[in-house]
């Protein structure tokens, strides 16, 4: 029966590889949707764990320091009981002008972009780490996320102030790949609080052991999750359609092989009629639907990366996928290739004595 | 080895370890409500080596009768046995061996699976009998060169002539050296050089070991076969003899659905309901038919069966005529009309 398998397979190659091609894209699809919605899930609690993997502090009834933006005084900090340095922090949403576009329109979308600014103590918890340039060290200058795409020694314009990049920091990116832009904190709060001594989170490496009634301590991964919070329907839309290419690709070979089974009635009729099993035949055929779903699975993985420099988002591909991917795929194939195995099941040997097209 | 059923046993001085014999087969199956049989008690003895011709037309059983042999489908009644093996005894995986073994199939319309050479064909029957692929593609080589097809065992079906596509079916239904061959209308879709090529080689392959059984309505072929059996009884005008005429009693069957019949009836006086059997219950009455209508004719002039049973609802007087007086009062009455 591996014959007929394999030559049924040459016989109908253009079909099959069609079938192949584009149950591969819609898996290379699967992986790479898979991988922006985890990469929006990687980012904030990268970020978050990278300005501080410690205890946050935060202004009682605030749901977390990128989602809730209540200013309090900084000299808080000092009632704060700890094992360890407490830090003020001032995070905000804004815009962030290229001062570079003065060709184009400022406006414009080129020029133009949503930015959360989070000013920090020097060389203190909640600055990021620097991956190109130097750390920001003086009022006019700004460490940008890569994201924001903004180059080295190019000029930013935030609220009221210019800002010169020093520094580039890889990742530290939230909502969904909003670049966070770090400043020296004395001048994240002119722009945010007209210099007022306060801060919207405090920040320590350590163990807190008193807190004044109006602050909440909580740990990096709940601020992460706060975080997500506010694109979890963009993540559960991505669920979705990543279980809807499922389906299309489980549609797909199920189609083909359901197709293949048609094509072939007359053949199982005479196969059975010269003494062929039902259980060899629907072999071939779990073979088939087996074989378009793995080739398509590790063609996917190729596209997938092949694919991925073009996504403008962070795509975190899980190294499990490689492998899940596959043996999913083998399910799907099975499971889809089930209307092409009833038919095979159902055909009757004595159709082989029926003439043409009977 | 199963005992031989009693109404099975070879008559004296025929017997042959590969004979066929079949008693009493009758097939019936449902059709919109109506029981159809297309075989109904059925017999045949033919013996080993003997080329056997199923004639008829279209739709009077002979690939039911093909499909019975070829343990593919199930009698309703009725007993095959071809050599010791009783075909109708078996199950479903009996039935599976017995294909595999003893039967060959020559199939109409060729049916050779158009993915595969003629050469891999050839070896699909011992392939799915579990022969090693050597061997099987040893074999099939063999067997189309021994068909005159020996040059063209890489070409598939769709690169060959009906002539050729039917040589390496003919071979194929050999791969095994089957006891029996069944071939279904097997000139049915080739013009007459090869048709007389695929006849010639059946004619030659019908030989002491083997029962060559061959279902067509090609009547040509009825010359060189051993053994005919006509599965349409043939409707002779020259039986009906001059119109006559009939009387029953109310009550009184005139003829009855399934059977074979030759004359068609115009009622003189009274009337005859046509009632057809149902296979779920009680017979259905179509019509009730009266003075100066006629029934019946469809059976005589196509050469089916009665479709349905015609009883007398009343005393009733028939004129009796055969299909040609049928036909000859038909006209009359259209050019009076005309």
């Amino acid at each position: 029966m591996w014959l007929l398998t394999a030559r049924d397979l040459q016989h109908r190659a253009l079909r099959f590889g069609m079938a192949i091609f584009g149950t591969a894209l819609l898996f290379a699809m699967v992986i790479l949707v898979g991988g922006v919605a985890a990469g929006f899930s990687s980012s904030a609690t990268s970020t978050v764990n990278a300005m501080n993997e410690g205890t946050w502090i935060l202004p009682e009834g605030a749901s977390g320091a990128f989602t809730s933006y209540a200013a309090f005084d900084a000299g808080l900090a000092d009632e704060v009981v700890a094992d360890d340095e407490v830090v003020p922090l001032l995070i905000m949403r804004g815009v962030a002008t290229s001062a570079d576009a003065d060709a184009v329109d400022p406006s414009s979308a080129e020029a133009t972009q949503d930015i959360v600014l989070v000013g920090h103590a020097e060389a203190g918890l909640g600055g990021p780490p620097v991956d190109v340039g130097r750390a920001a060290s003086g009022p006019g200058e700004v460490v940008a996320s890569s994201a924001a795409e903004l180059p080295i020694g190019s000029s930013v314009r935030v609220g009221e102030r210019d800002l010169e990049v020093v520094g580039t920091a890889d990742g530290m990116t939230m909502f969904a790949g909003t670049p966070l832009l770090f400043v020296d904190l004395e001048v994240a709060r002119q722009i945010a609080v007209e210099g007022r001594p306060a801060a919207t989170a405090l920040l320590t490496a350590g163990t807190v052991s008193s807190l004044p009634d109006e602050l909440v301590a909580i740990a990096a991964t709940a601020v992460a999750d706060d975080a997500l919070r506010l694109i979890e329907d963009a993540v559960g839309t991505i669920d979705i359609i990543n279980v809807l290419l499922w389906i299309v690709a489980a549609s797909v070979i199920g189609a083909v092989v359901y197709l293949s089974a048609l094509d072939r009635l007359r053949d199982f009729a005479v196969l059975k009629a010269i003494g062929a099993s039902t259980r060899s035949l629907l072999v071939g055929l779990a073979v088939q639907a087996t074989l378009v779903a793995v080739v398509a699975a590790v063609l996917a993985i190729g596209l997938a990366e092949l694919l991925l420099p073009v996504f403008p988002l962070h795509v975190a591909i899980d190294p499990g996928t490689f492998i899940r991917l596959p043996l999913l795929a083998v399910g799907v194939g099975l499971v889809a290739s089930l209307g092409g195995l009833r038919r095979a099941v159902g055909v009757d040997p004595a159709a082989a004595f029926s003439g043409p097209g009977g | 080895m199963p005992e031989p059923t009693p109404d099975l046993a070879p008559a004296p001085g025929q017997s042959s370890a590969r004979d066929l014999t079949i008693r009493d087969l009758t097939v019936e199956y449902r059709s919109g409500g109506y029981p159809i049989r297309p075989l109904d008690g059925f017999e045949l003895d033919a013996k080993d080596g003997e080329m056997v011709l199923l004639l008829g037309p279209s739709g009077c059983g002979k690939t039911t009768l093909l499909s019975c042999l070829g343990g593919i489908l199930t009698p309703t009644e009725g007993s095959i046995r071809i050599g010791d093996t009783i075909v109708t005894d078996l199950d479903a995986k009996g039935w599976s061996r017995y294909r595999r073994e003893q039967v060959g199939f020559v199939f109409q319309a060729f049916n050779l699976i158009p993915s595969l050479t003629a050469l891999e064909n050839v070896a699909a029957p011992l392939l799915v009998a579990g022969t090693s692929r050597r061997a099987a593609m040893r074999r099939a080589k063999e067997l189309l060169e021994q068909v005159d097809m020996g040059e063209r065992l890489r070409n598939r079906p769709g690169k060959l002539s009906g002539g050729q596509q039917q040589r390496v079916a003919i071979a194929r239904g050999l791969a095994h050296d089957p006891t029996l061959l069944l071939a279904d209308e097997p000139t049915a879709n080739l013009d007459y050089i090869q048709a007389e090529a695929v006849i010639r080689l059946l004619r030659e392959l019908a030989r002491p070991g083997r029962l060559v059984v061959i279902a067509t309505h090609d009547d040509r072929l009825v010359p060189i076969a051993d053994r005919v059996v006509e599965l349409a009884q043939h409707v002779r005008d020259d039986d009906a003899g001059p119109p006559q005429t009939v009387r029953l009693a109310a009550g009184e069957v005139l003829f009855e659905q399934g059977s074979w019949g030759q004359l068609v009836y115009m009622i003189e006086a009274g009337e005859i309901e046509i009632l057809r059997e149902r296979s779920d219950g009680p017979a259905e009455r179509l019509a009730v038919v009266g003075p100066g209508d006629y029934f019946g004719e469809l059976g005589p002039l196509l050469g089916f069966p009665r479709s349905a049973t015609a009883r007398a609802h009343t005393d009733v007087e028939l004129t009796a005529y055969g299909a040609d007086d049928f036909k000859r009062t038909i006209r009359a009455e259209a050019g009076r009309v005309g």
